[in-house]
């Protein structure tokens, strides 16, 4: 408790110093966690290799790039996002000045996940820099590579007392959330989602949550299913299953599961080779823990595709089951594993019903040619976020904001919504102390005529 | 638990899609509109009878305020509801992006007693304008208003979509069981802990939810400033509603010297307001509970009475009152004063005042006036607060353009205008892609090779333009 409270109270008394507040200083320790990344991309690489198995060029597109792009946006863009913005004012206060500032709102607490685990900890990084914040950073205990391997840089290349890293498990995470932060912003599941928000609750401390849920995916008889298989195997299989946003089922018409199910298996061959164990290009389920969760999952389902198992290195095949019961075991929990259920449903809006019964998800996906239909489905369901005709690539757009919805999370961050999350809007209205004739309007004693005008 | 059965009805109107439509919404905010205009002298009479609510003050924020809340939604709901475009890089030139605006579903907004329609009712154009399903859950201190709202609102409007459920602590307690897609809460004096309360609530179904509480307003007076014009702004925004407002200046800081030159002027500010015995004057009001009273009424053992501090229990009335020579340590420094006390807390300098406003929690509004901009501005730059007002009090709160919310102890979240409407919003970010030009695709796809990731970091990356100016 001790360490925590002294941690914080370090980074709490270096944010009253008031140094982050600048815009050189901010910009500054931007820059410098851009060199970072530009300097050590090697173990960044090798780190991400060691806890997930994530070849380079995947390490490199999905926590690298993406990371150097949202760092050069946010500095560029700084200036004009930390801007007063006027607002538009009324009879009464035409001689006045009236605005909103954006401020700081002082010790921010990020908590990171395992499967992402260098973005996942980067990009709401630098957003909380950016707004002026002094930040406590705990990556996740379970991509033990990554963590430590935070744990190292960042003192290295940022300000020690503003920006300290936190490591540890669930004990080290409790302590931790007693403490009093400004806001919070955790990645990670549901059932952490509601022990974060209620510590939270102690401190009346806003928070972003970042969680899951199980995204569907809709695939209309109308579609080019060569396409949309692709980009479906694609978005689903990346990581090995485990990204908050992979197409988590797939909802479509018995006519054409057979054919959805041939797609896939030859796009997998596409992108994996014969034997997608020695693929360099496809990753491991995270540990032992998660293995043996997702291959339960498996129990009693009929496998069109893959299933092939390794526990000694966490390997789980492609898969895909068909004809699967929406009270099974794989369609009560989010996968987050290499394993893709198809439920039969005879139309749209068996679909959306199907949908709108279960809990909000993180994202939404629907195939199809018909524009009518597609736009059926956004305004008759909601999720966090969604993507038409792709997977994924909602979260890629900077300007989109990227959050949940219900059980899949609140608030949302990512460019300058980032910094939006991570600043306090303060209404400013400054007057003349002259030209009082006009107050007296509002002053008693009050009269039935005051009241009509 | 008694009250599933009402928000399972909501949840299944929602489900029905009924509150989506535009027009359907416009109908419901019109018939607001209907209800304050039709009702205007029932509230007036109501929030008399609860805390002698003078009725051009009642006028003003229960009914004025709000019909302009209503007028700029209703003018603006149609744009506020479009799909919100956004950038798009080079790869996605052909498909398109946009912020989608989601209402939640159904939402609760409890409201609290001393602006017993305004502080349900702008929340609930918002929760409207956004097409949710609203449970409206009014004070049940302010028991004549909040007859008046479970009599009459459901006259007005849809009561598949909309409802008010009355009741005190129990009664809310048992409410906030229920999962609610969104909570709006507003809470006074004692507000931390209950909003902390609801907040743990929402935790256990992970709804989200705008916390309005309150703190200790301070009003810092330089000493260049014209002190009958300080007078007059600070004595109207402590003695509207008898002190019984979120937002009013809670307490003066200012040198010996100044105190010495704001007592007459603050004398002459409340006669003028009020007359020689504010008791028999219809324009100020009375404290709305005999707890309430109580707790003020020892507040005055503060410092020195230097004005007013005269109390009549039988009629809940304290006088308008200004406290001289408070300290720290004093009783009405000690909490919220909620009341028409204005205890006064001499410092050296603005440095000190600024240090004192530092060392405590932050308040939902900071007052600052002087004649010097420099001094306001500086003042406004080196403390934190939910809003901030220079040379005035209250005003801050009735431009529908700036946002209005707390930080920390105040609370979270903001709303008025446009912001109420955001407020219920889920904001979705939708992309809409084309199915063909599969080919632009290929570099995302395994097996990998460097030639790939050239392609894929050369339409990806975001170019850092020249501005290196600033280091």
């Amino acid at each position: 408790v001790e360490r925590m409270q002294q941690v914080v109270g370090r980074a709490r008394a270096a944010f009253n110093s008031g140094r982050s507040r600048s815009l050189e200083f901010r910009i500054q320790q931007l820059k410098a966690l851009e060199r970072m990344v530009q300097e050590k991309e090697k173990e960044i690489l090798a780190a991400l290799k060691a806890d997930l198995h994530k070849c380079g060029y995947n390490a490199y597109s999905h926590e690298i790039l993406g990371v150097l792009g949202e760092l050069a946006l946010t500095m560029e863009k700084l200036p004009s996002w930390a801007a007063p913005q006027p607002v538009k004012k009324n009879l009464l206060t035409m001689r006045d000045e009236a605005y909103i500032g954006y401020e700081p709102l002082g010790v921010v607490l990020i908590i990171g996940a395992w499967n992402y685990p260098f973005a996942l900890i980067m990009q709401p990084l630098m957003g909380a820099i950016a707004a002026g914040n002094a930040v406590v950073v705990k990556p996740s205990e379970v991509s033990e590579n990554t963590a430590r391997l935070v744990a190292e840089l960042l003192p290295q290349y940022l300000d020690k007392d503003l920006y300290p890293v936190v490591t540890g498990g669930v004990p080290e995470t409790t302590e931790l959330l007693t403490q009093r932060f400004d806001h919070i912003l955790y990645t990670g599941n549901t059932a952490v989602g509601k022990i974060v928000m209620a510590a939270a609750a102690k401190h009346l401390t806003p928070v972003t949550l970042e969680l899951g849920g199980k995204s569907p995916c809709y695939i209309d008889k109308d579609c080019d299913l060569a396409v949309a298989c692709r980009r479906i195997t694609w978005g689903k299989y990346m990581n090995c299953g485990q990204t908050c946003i992979a197409p988590d089922y797939i909802l479509c018409d018995p006519s054409i599961q057979s054919k959805v199910v041939e797609n896939i298996k030859v796009t997998l061959k596409e992108f994996y080779g014969e034997d997608v164990k020695s693929s360099p290009d496809y990753e491991r389920i995270i540990n032992q823990r998660h293995f043996k969760r997702v291959k339960s999952l498996l129990e009693g389902q009929k496998i069109a595709h893959g299933g092939e198992t390794d526990e000694a290195s966490c390997f789980i095949a492609p898969t895909i089951l068909t004809d699967v019961s929406p009270e099974s075991k794989v369609m009560e929990e989010e996968i987050f594993g290499p394993v893709l259920p198809i439920v039969t449903v005879k139309s749209v809006e068996e679909a959306i019903e199907f949908i709108n019964h279960r809990e909000k998800p993180l994202a939404l996906y629907v195939f199809s040619n018909n524009k009518q239909l597609i736009r059926r489905v956004i305004s008759e369901t909601s999720s966090g976020g969604m993507t038409a005709n792709d997977v994924i690539m909602h979260s890629v757009v900077p300007d989109l904001p990227f959050g949940g919805v219900g059980h899949s999370g609140m608030g949302a961050y990512h460019g300058r919504h980032s910094f939006e999350t991570f600043s306090h809007r303060r209404a400013c209205l400054i007057k003349d102390l002259r030209l009082e004739a006009v107050n007296k309007l509002r002053y008693p004693p009050g009269s039935l005529e005051m009241m009509h005008l | 638990n008694p009250y599933a059965g009402l928000v399972s009805h909501l949840r299944a109107s929602w489900l029905s899609g009924k509150t989506r439509p535009m027009e359907y919404r416009m109908a419901q905010l019109e018939a607001l509109g209907r209800f304050l205009d039709e009702k205007k002298q029932e509230i007036l009479e109501a929030t008399d009878l609860d805390m002698g609510k003078p009725s051009f003050e009642a006028f003003f924020s229960e009914i004025l305020l709000c019909k302009n809340e209503l007028n700029v939604t209703l003018n603006n709901l149609c744009h506020w509801m479009k799909d919100e475009h956004v950038d798009k890089n080079l790869v996605m030139q052909l498909d398109s992006a946009f912020i989608r605006k989601d209402p939640y579903g159904v939402v609760l907004i409890i409201a609290p007693w001393n602006y017993p329609i305004h502080l349900f009712l702008v929340p609930l154009i918002g929760a409207i304008a956004a097409g949710n399903c609203v449970i409206v859950k009014p004070s049940e201190i302010s028991k004549n208003t909040e007859r008046l709202v479970a009599e009459t609102l459901s006259c007005y409007l849809d009561n598949d979509c909309f409802a008010v459920v009355t009741g005190g602590v129990p009664e809310t307690t048992r409410l906030l069981e229920n999962k609610f897609d969104y909570i709006f809460f507003t809470g006074t004096s004692c507000s931390p802990p209950v909003g902390r309360i609801v907040m743990t609530a929402a935790a256990k179904h992970l709804t989200p939810v705008t916390l309005e509480l309150g703190g200790k307003n301070p009003c810092y007076v330089s000493d260049t400033c014209d002190v009958t014009n300080v007078a007059r702004r600070v004595a109207w925004g402590r003695f509207f509603n008898a002190g019984q407002t979120c937002i009013a200046p809670d307490y003066v800081l200012c040198t010996v010297e100044m105190q010495e030159k704001l007592m007459p002027a603050l004398r002459e500010a409340i006669t003028e307001f009020f007359g020689p015995n504010p008791q028999e004057s219809p324009d100020f009001g009375r404290i709305v509970g005999d707890k309430q009273f109580r707790r003020i009424q020892t507040l005055l053992g503060s410092g020195r009475v230097a004005i007013g501090g005269q109390t009549d229990e039988a009629e809940r009335y304290i006088a308008p009152t200004v406290l001289a020579d408070v300290l720290p340590s004093d009783p009405a420094m000690q909490e919220e004063i909620f009341g028409p006390i204005l205890p006064i807390v001499v410092i050296a300098n603005m440095d000190e005042a600024i240090d004192f406003i530092n060392a405590r929690p932050r308040p939902l509004a900071i007052y600052a006036f002087s004649c010097d901009s420099k001094v306001v501005n500086e003042v406004l730059e080196r403390t934190s607060s939910g809003g901030f007002c220079g040379n005035d009090t209250l005003m801050h709160v009735t431009l529908t353009s700036l946002p209005f919310g707390g930080i920390g102890n105040s609370g979270l979240g903001k709303y008025h205008g446009k912001f109420t409407f955001d407020t219920f919003s889920h904001h979705r970010g939708c992309l809409h892609r084309n199915m063909g030009l599969e080919a632009l695709n290929g570099p995302r796809y395994p097996p990998y090779t460097q030639q790939k990731l050239g392609l894929l970091t050369a339409t990806f990356e975001v170019k850092r333009r020249g501005t290196c100016t600033l280091l």
